[in-house]
């Protein structure tokens, strides 16, 4: 049995976790693309992967400008960033402290190691000779602490509650990508810059070559059996973990419920009939499912007397959430 | 290459490795031969991968200064202490005798027919006037009348070797986390020099106060009671070592806003509903444990617990009241304790004490308070203790009017010349000041953990040794019976 407490603070560290090694890869992924554009081009492709990180007015209400220092330097570092690489990485550690006694030693150890390589980051002052030494530092930081965290934790509610994190963090971010890509005010869809930053361009070339087809991209991007990011996949995971954690007196519950619906209409082919017609409306109607099920996660798992438990580490980037 | 011990200048009072014509003590020989052969880079590389293990780790404490916490990893000299096996088993054998006549105390107080008190052998006006004598302890028997279930008791040396006891810590002693990762660092750093020794292990404190937990568990709980560490959180200086002590023993870490009281029986608020709880191992002191008893501001604690403890559902660890057996007042009578209550006499005697509410032992000190400490009863963490040789006229003044205005208050001792060890300073050893706070646990039987924390002043000359004033810490080795431990009579 697993504390409430606990349950939910590597619910947490999980989406923490995601959200850094996501935020790094984009990012990474928008530096290349942007290379190849004009100076107004590239505004747009900060503004558009902002846009998907929901952190467009966080970013404006900073002082920084849609250049590519500054936007790296936002979301890798910037204090006022909730949503920056650093402030993920710390809220990770703080939540993975906060259950120490149910984290194993050597993850809690490559935590500590990325934290504190992190926050020794400084990146206006290395960004422009070492920006790929920081992403692959990131990166490799991120993959160490879910290598050992599939390979040395106990498949107990702990690692079900950071898997369930993880994995609806992760939908939240593949569906914004997206969402953000249909609407381009360019009127570009950059279906390879998309797969890239999902980690299934290769997949997707595989099945499609060098198409660069939106809808076939978003069908990829949502039902993908087999590509990891896919929405379709981290849903099957979330269930699984949600059936994991059924008791005795609890039969079936709420967001287990939300996550197979929403698996099965993806599974049998009901969304993606729809997607051609209004791409944005269907993808929208996805992501608010997907909102609504980590709410309930919240508000059945853990607050289902309604007691307040008051975790100020809890702070989430952007007014949506 | 010049030897580490190039500049080793004896330091006043014992020194653990050299005697006094300056040979090695037998039970250092080795090690000191193992140092002789490095030199001031290999211990900055071996310093560096240790304080590195310790980053890694996260293992630090957090120093409080202008209301901030920094947090700092934690110091560990690289020259382990040695305790010969002939001394330790001494030691052993005069830690649970006190211990035990401590806990007999405690039970004849708080549960028994006030027997001591009664007999005279401690001043009643003494315990009842101790702001940690908790009158909410009254009538609550503990199983075997294991009050004490985790004592930690400070140990020095005195200028020919012997051991005293300085402090007896009976409510929340802390430390142990740092024994066990010290050892494992060490581990680390030097396999080597283990070769040579064979050292008692320390890794097997999560099993042992396991099993003295599950001892002393309510009897309705059965074979296998439900153990939870209670931490104050995250923010407290000692969280690292509360997580240690669930993950060592494989129970959870609580917080009071995770346990609930319902019927006079604790539950922790769980994924699957409320799951009942037998033992907690509490690391938050006895007024902030329930909002409702004690202090009402407290949020820490869980309302209703003293309920279920009177109701005998719970048994929390250690009891409610210990304070009362580790005032600095009571401290004095313990050696009659162990007479009373064993008659045996004490293996390891006090720092010489004298009670100034006592007629005679007042006039005997003081016309010479600038060769003694000055300890108030009342206060605690080191305030208003004034140490003669270092003291002006003026405060020596001070001190002989408030011994003389209100005797009651005043306990007067003898100056303690620390014993000191070889420690790392810079590129060459010097003596260091230390202490010892070896464990012991108490449930169905009282057993004294091998070794202990070991304390050490950084700065030379310096007797501090609190790690939240610079102080550091060192592995404490105790040698096994089966070797040649050839330090049997070295000290």
């Amino acid at each position: 049995m697993i504390l409430v407490r606990h349950a939910e603070s590597l619910y947490w560290a999980g989406r923490y976790l995601e959200r850094a090694e996501c935020t790094s890869r984009w990012l990474d992924v928008a530096s290349r693309t942007a290379m190849h554009l004009l100076p107004d081009e590239a505004a747009t492709e900060w503004s558009e992967l902002l846009r998907a990180l929901d952190l467009k007015a966080d970013f404006e209400a900073s002082q920084h400008r849609a250049v590519r220092r500054d936007v790296a330097t936002f979301l890798l570092s910037a204090p006022e960033n909730p949503g920056s690489v650093r402030s993920s990485v710390e809220a990770l550690r703080e939540n993975l402290r906060v259950a120490r006694d149910r984290v194993p030693v050597e993850l809690w150890e490559e935590t500590n190691h990325l934290h504190l390589e992190v926050s020794r980051l400084d990146v206006e002052a290395t960004y422009d000779r070492g920006s790929h030494e920081i992403y692959s530092m990131i990166r490799e930081g991120c993959q160490t602490i879910s290598g050992v965290l599939g390979e040395s934790m106990t498949r107990d509610e702990g690692h079900a509650f950071l898997v369930l994190g993880r994995t609806l963090e992760r939908s939240v971010l593949t569906l914004g990508l997206l969402k953000v890509s249909f609407s381009n005010p360019r009127g570009v869809f950059d279906g390879e810059r998309i797969l890239r930053s999902s980690s299934a361009l290769q997949a997707y070339r595989r099945l499609h070559g060098h198409r660069n087809d939106p809808v076939a991209t978003a069908v990829f991007l949502l039902d993908a059996p087999d590509v990891p990011r896919s929405v379709f996949s981290c849903l099957r995971q979330a269930e699984a973990r949600l059936a994991m954690l059924r008791t005795g007196t609890l039969s079936v519950s709420v967001p287990e419920q939300l996550a197979g619906r929403l698996r099965s209409r993806l599974e049998y082919g009901e969304i993606v009939s729809r997607l051609g017609d209004d791409p944005v409306a269907v993808l929208t109607e996805v992501d608010d499912e997907v909102r609504a099920l980590a709410e309930s996660v919240t508000t059945e798992v853990f607050r289902p007397l309604g007691e307040a438990i008051i975790h100020t580490q809890f702070v989430r980037p952007g007014r949506n959430r | 290459m010049p030897s580490l011990f190039a500049e080793y200048e004896m330091a006043r009072g014992y020194d653990e490795v050299f005697a006094a014509d300056g040979t090695v003590r037998p039970r250092y020989d080795r090690i000191v031969e193992r140092f002789s052969q490095l030199d001031a880079t290999d211990l900055r590389r071996v310093e560096a991968i240790i304080a590195d293990e310790f980053r890694r780790l996260g293992i630090t404490f957090t120093v409080y200064s202008d209301n901030e916490g920094i947090e700092r990893t934690w110091p560990m000299d690289l020259f382990p202490r040695v305790i010969a096996a002939s001394e330790w088993s001494e030691l052993e054998r005069g830690l649970e005798q006190r211990v035990t006549a401590l806990n007999r105390f405690l039970a004849d107080l708080y549960v028994g027919e006030r027997a001591a008190v009664l007999d005279g052998i401690v001043p009643e006006w003494l315990v009842t006037s101790s702001s940690c004598f908790e009158r909410n302890a009254f009538g609550i028997p503990v199983p075997y009348g294991a009050h004490c279930m985790i004592a930690g008791i400070d140990l020095v040396r005195g200028s020919d070797g012997g051991y005293a006891v300085l402090e007896d810590n009976l409510r929340n002693p802390s430390g142990i986390s740092y024994v066990v990762e010290n050892r494992a660092a060490m581990a680390k750093a030097f396999p080597n020099l283990f070769d040579d020794h064979t050292v008692q292990p320390v890794d097997q404190y999560g099993a042992m106060l396991r099993a003295t937990l599950e001892s002393v568990a309510p009897a309705p709980a059965g074979d296998t009671p439900t153990i939870v560490v209670l931490t104050p959180g995250v923010y407290n200086s000692a969280y690292f070592e509360h997580a240690f002590l669930a993950r060592s023993m494989g129970v959870e870490l609580v917080e009071g806003r995770d346990l609930v009281v319902d019927g006079q029986v604790v539950y922790a608020r769980t994924i699957g509903g409320l799951s009942p709880i037998d033992v907690i191992y509490r690391r938050i002191d006895d007024q902030f444990l329930d909002p409702v008893a004690f202090r009402h501001d407290s949020s820490l604690g869980v309302p209703g617990l003293l309920g279920a403890i009177r109701a005998g559902t719970v048994t929390v660890c250690n009891a409610l009241g210990n304070g009362v057996a580790d005032d600095k007042a009571v401290y004095a009578y313990v050696p009659e304790m162990i007479r009373y209550y064993l008659g045996e006499e004490p293996v390891i005697p006090n720092v010489t004490t004298y009670l100034m509410w006592e007629d005679e032992q007042r006039e005997s000190v003081l016309g010479r308070l600038d060769e003694l400490v000055i300890k108030p009863v009342a206060e605690s963490g080191g305030y208003g203790i004034v140490i003669g040789p270092h003291a002006t006229d003026e405060e020596l003044a001070l001190a002989h009017r408030n011994i003389v205005d209100d005797p009651r208050n005043w306990i007067v001792q003898e100056v303690v010349d620390l014993s000191s060890l070889a420690s790392l300073a810079g590129d060459h050893l010097e003596p260091r000041h230390l202490d010892l706070r070896p464990f012991v646990l108490t449930g169905e039987r009282t057993q004294v953990f091998p070794g202990g924390l070991t304390r050490v002043a950084m700065r030379k000359g310096s007797l501090v040794v609190n790690s939240s004033q610079g102080g550091g810490s060192k592995d404490t080795w105790v040698l096994a019976e089966q070797t040649a431990d050839g330090g049997a009579n070295a000290s």
